[in-house]
């Protein structure tokens, strides 16, 4: 065991200089909510810790810090940055009154996900999943309605019985190789029966914070009664950071290169995205529809984790980034919809008549979801099924071939469901006409979204670029 | 000028519709004026464009086989360990893309008139209309397989939402249909081109560091710039359920773009997307879109997968021949008159399916001659449904009788195109099928049988159109519903301008075939001729 000193402390400090920002930041932010009855002081304090902590992220590949507990490379960077960037947009949610809380929970979620990224310790890597459940739990309650404090309930149950289950595994895990350092572990511990009940107590943990069949049902019911804006966050954020934990764990424990393990990961995804897909043909509620949808997008990033090598990472990065524009935009969407009180699908009759701008706005934003051109909804889809071929014709597995198959029957599917909404609101007529208009922020922020959707396909020289200088270590 | 010719084809249109969308909502007869002018543009250029094109041009190879090439770089992602991926605007033509361009302008004018007396929401169904004609045009035009796809699935939102607007009674259903069918096969298409893009390099690029430089130029595809250990290069000998992998990609691209075509047993969506589309989207539909399945045989499944193509004609001529006779017996069936004219439809896109399965220059010369001489007379057809439906909203074939009597000049062109469709001789729609027959029966791959059988196609469409001829134009003038009898009056001028032209060019194209047989000649030479050779060369492999 290594000696910590202070030098170590600072070092690890200025490492986590992201993290740094953020703690601080909203410390600030519970103070002034203590001092201030304004939500416009809220907002300014969450997005200027937000700018604060995106422009120190780091971006270089730096490696493990001396105590081994922290590692920094540019993928994680890169994942940070697009955390602070997306929940920066939080503020334009036209809403009713938020209190300080809630900013400061969103502030949590986004830290405990950025730390996953870098905790190479599992003790570390645990405190940061439960700091990120434990608020994504309260924040389901945040919507102060009976049904939202029933989904917050039922999550709590899931999630401690989940993160009990984890760190279970990780006992074992510890038992068993006398660390709790990720390479030491690796080194020490020696595949055995008890070996393997740790690793997949862990993997289920993990199968939990990124919503994978058989660990979604939380999803659905969360999604539906949270508070919107947060929604967006934890269909965001968390999922990304447990899709990239989940990688460093199956990569560090070389559980790709056994078969078994594949063979299953790869069952578990083809079934959330059938789940997925399925579930949300008999939705009618449009934020739990967006849920099953989210599942099955869940779905479709597990493949990015099972093919090795650079393209991998690449599919990887293409996709949660507009992954995470898109849902941004959706949710954005359907929040302004609920302002007009609309909560259904078949509430929205002819409302893409009245108004033609929004209604051809979320027409737009609904293709990209759905992945066709000319959106960079399609340019997701079109990498990511660019290297599962890729990785068929490399490994000849016919698990592959399925999942593609797969992949490919649930954009048509997807069709289905997604187009409801335009359905009802441009072939609908309206019984009566609605009364109000969309607020002119929320307007210009999803035309931003779709012109950001729109450019990323028609012009994705700039994330290329980005991309390319990720070093997808281990990938 | 004609150095982008192509390029101002394609997007005039669209640039039109950033005009209509900055002017006021209740514009309707300026809107509908500024689509009109933009079609007549869009026609002019093609004009000038099909005068322009250089019909003595002999090809030794793909590569010098387009003519007005415009290409720009557009995309180009990395790929990791895979290298570069290069995607291009990249547009030319040939004498087959020529003259579906040809055949667009001209039937998307046709449409705009078609739809002068619209007043539902006006604008934006001439937005929709004109990212339409942009979106089919460029399809043609499209060079690149990643462009090509993108025009080919940009279509289907607009033709979603003109059927679920604008539509009949059905709508909905009609549209959600037509949207599913078309992508569930435009999924099929997406799965090859992947695959095909990553066997496929283009040499005269190089990446950063010498990376290998995937393409997506049809060109290349067609060419055969494959690398030499990927999925789907020629001799590869991967496997899926016991066929050859390059099979399956080819029987893939046939489903996709059958189900456009549409071939029997995909084409159920067409019927229903008919009946319910307005009238001059029911033009559209059968004139232009079914022909992007018949343009995706000719220049992706049989122009890049000749191997496939040539060992599988047995089964695609079987396909072409049952979609023959179903559709023309199914359209026996009908009561409706619009949906009468669709099955016939099936049945006429079957001669296509045969026309190339036949491998011959007759063959393939015939089934493009049949997809433009379809394309003027369906559309005809449908116009002519649609007076009847503009008169009384009913287009039951057994609620009227004797219309001979009330309309005569309206009977008169009926007569001329149903001939025209049931093939007889003098008139287009004889040209093209009696060319296929000329090829499936002289077919070195085909036997006997599956032409003859064929024929009795001809026979079909007769009977099912002299059939609806007797009961609904002769005989006593009645109408099921007395009110109906008022509104029955005689052609418009502007009906008039329609039919006449389209009646025109059928005459025309029926005495004279070689005004478009001619200058697309050598290409149609060469496309069989290069299948041919590169059929053997890649089976050798």
């Amino acid at each position: 065991m290594m000696e910590l000193s202070l030098q170590h402390v600072i070092e690890e400090l200025t490492l986590l200089r992201f993290e740094t920002a953020l703690i601080v930041g909203s410390l600030v932010l519970l103070t002034a909510g203590m001092l201030s009855k304004d939500e416009v002081t809220y907002k300014v304090l969450f997005s200027i810790t937000l700018l604060i902590s995106l422009f120190l992220a780091d971006v270089r590949d730096i490696g493990t810090s001396t105590s081994g507990a922290i590692s920094i490379d540019s993928l994680s960077g890169i994942l940070k940055i697009l955390f602070a960037f997306i929940s920066l947009w939080i503020v334009f949610f036209h809403s009713t009154f938020r209190r300080y809380e809630h900013y400061f929970l969103l502030l949590s979620i986004v830290l405990g996900s950025s730390l996953m990224l870098s905790a190479n310790h599992l003790l570390l890597f645990y405190i940061a999943i439960e700091l990120t459940s434990l608020s994504s739990y309260l924040i389901t309650g945040f919507s102060f309605s009976r049904k939202g404090y029933e989904a917050a309930i039922k999550y709590l149950l899931f999630g401690g019985v989940s993160s009990a289950i984890m760190i279970y595994g990780i006992s074992i895990l510890y038992g068993l190789s006398g660390s709790m350092l990720i390479s030491d572990m690796v080194i020490n511990v020696q595949a055995g029966p008890f070996y393997h009940v740790g690793m997949i107590c862990l993997l289920g943990g993990l199968f939990f914070k990124v919503g994978l069949v058989p660990y979604h049902f939380w999803v659905p019911s969360t999604y539906q009664e949270a508070p919107t804006d947060a929604v967006a966050i934890l269909s965001i954020v968390p999922k990304i950071a447990g899709f990239a934990l989940l990688h460093r764990v199956l990569i560090s424990f070389e559980l790709l290169s056994d078969p078994i393990y594949r063979q299953v990961i790869a069952v578990l995804g083809i079934a959330t995205v059938l789940m997925g897909t399925f579930g949300a043909l008999r939705q009618d509620n449009i934020k739990r529809m967006i849920a099953y949808g989210a599942i099955a997008h869940s779905g479709l990033v597990l493949p990015t984790l099972l093919i090795q090598g650079e393209q991998g990472g690449l599919a990887f990065v293409w996709y949660v980034t507009i992954y995470a524009i898109m849902t941004m935009a959706i949710f954005m969407i359907a929040s302004m919809y609920e302002d007009f009180g609309i909560k259904d699908v078949k509430d929205m009759k002819g409302i893409g008549i009245q108004f033609p701008v929004m209604g051809a706005l979320t027409l737009l934003i609904l293709v990209a979801q759905i992945g066709l051109p000319p959106t960079a909804g399609f340019t997701a889809k079109f990498y990511l099924f660019s290297s599962i071929w890729n990785e068929y014709q490399a490994s000849g597995a016919t698990i592959i071939l399925i999942y593609l198959i797969v992949g490919l029957l649930s954009v048509v599917l997807a069709l289905f469901y997604y187009l409801k909404i335009p359905f009802h609101s441009f072939l609908g007529t309206a019984e009566s006409p609605y009364f109000g208009n969309f607020s002119i922020i929320s307007r210009s922020v999803v035309t931003i979204f779709t012109i950001m959707v729109l450019w990323i396909f028609l012009s994705p020289e700039f994330l290329n670029k980005i991309a390319f200088n990720i070093n997808f270590i281990g990938w | 000028m004609t150095d982008s010719l192509l390029t101002l084809i394609i997007f005039f249109p669209l640039l039109v519709t950033v005009v209509i969308l900055f002017l006021p909502k209740d514009k309707d007869l300026l809107i509908k004026e500024i689509a009109l002018g933009a079609t007549a543009v869009q026609l002019i250029l093609s004009v000038i464009l099909f005068f322009s094109y250089d019909a003595a041009l002999q090809p030794e190879s793909w590569s010098n086989a387009f003519q007005f090439v415009e290409r720009a770089k557009w995309i180009s992602l990395y790929l990791g360990d895979y290298g570069w991926l290069q995607i291009d605007y990249f547009v030319g033509i040939d004498g087959i893309s020529l003259l579906m361009i040809c055949l667009s302008t001209f039937l998307l004018l046709v449409g705009v008139v078609a739809s002068w007396n619209l007043n539902k929401n006006v604008k934006g169904y001439f937005i929709l209309y004109l990212i339409l004609s942009t979106s089919v045009v460029g399809c043609f035009a499209a060079l690149d397989f990643f462009l090509f796809y993108v025009f080919f699935e940009f279509m289907l939102l607009p033709m979603f939402f003109l059927i679920g607007i604008w539509g009949g009674p059905r709508r909905g259903y009609a549209s959600i249909k037509f949207f599913i069918y078309t992508l569930v096969g435009s999924l099929f298409i997406l799965a090859v081109m992947i695959g095909l893009y990553l066997s496929v390099e283009d040499s005269s690029l190089t990446g950063q560091g010498q990376e290998v430089v995937h393409s997506f130029s049809l060109v290349n595809m067609m060419d055969g710039g494959y690398i030499t250990d990927g999925i789907l290069t020629p001799g590869t000998s991967i496997e899926f359920w016991g066929m050859n992998i390059r099979w399956v990609a080819f029987l893939l691209l046939m489903v996709g773009f059958a189900i456009k075509l549409p071939a029997v047993p995909v084409h159920t969506w067409l019927p229903d997307a008919h009946v319910e589309a307005p009238t001059a989207i029911s033009v559209l539909l059968a004139g232009l879109l079914l022909k992007i399945g018949g343009y995706g045989f000719f220049r992706i499944a049989y122009g890049i997968f000749p191997d496939a193509a040539v060992n599988l004609t047995y089964p695609i001529a079987i396909f072409g021949m049952i979609s023959i006779v179903y559709g023309g017996l199914t359209a026996m069936a009908q009561n409706d008159l619009k949906r009468m004219i669709a099955y016939s439809s099936v049945s006429h896109m079957g001669f296509i399916l045969l026309g190339l399965a036949s491998f011959n220059v007759q063959g393939a010369g015939g089934a493009l001659f049949q997809m433009v001489s379809h394309g003027f007379i369906s559309g005809a057809l449908f116009i002519l449904a649609g007076v009847i439906y503009d008169r009384t909203g009913d287009r039951g074939i057994a609620n009227f009788s004797g219309l001979a009597k009330a309309m005569p000049v309206f009977t008169g062109f009926v007569v001329i195109f149903f001939f025209a469709s049931l093939g007889l001789p003098g008139l287009s729609g004889f040209v093209g099928e009696f060319l296929v027959f000329l090829g499936a029966l002289g077919s070195d791959y085909l036997p006997k049988w599956i032409g003859i059988v064929s024929i009795s196609g001809i026979v079909i469409s007769a009977a099912y159109y002299l059939w609806a001829l007797q009961r609904m134009f002769f005989g006593k003038f009645w109408t099921r519903e007395k009110v109906w009898e008022q509104t029955m009056y005689d052609l418009t001028g502007r009906e008039l301008l329609l039919l006449i032209p389209l009646a025109i060019l059928v005459v025309l194209l029926g005495v004279a075939p070689n005004i478009i047989l001619g200058p697309v000649n050598n290409s149609i030479e060469f496309f069989v001729n290069q299948c041919f050779a590169q059929s053997q060369l890649y089976i050798a492999q």
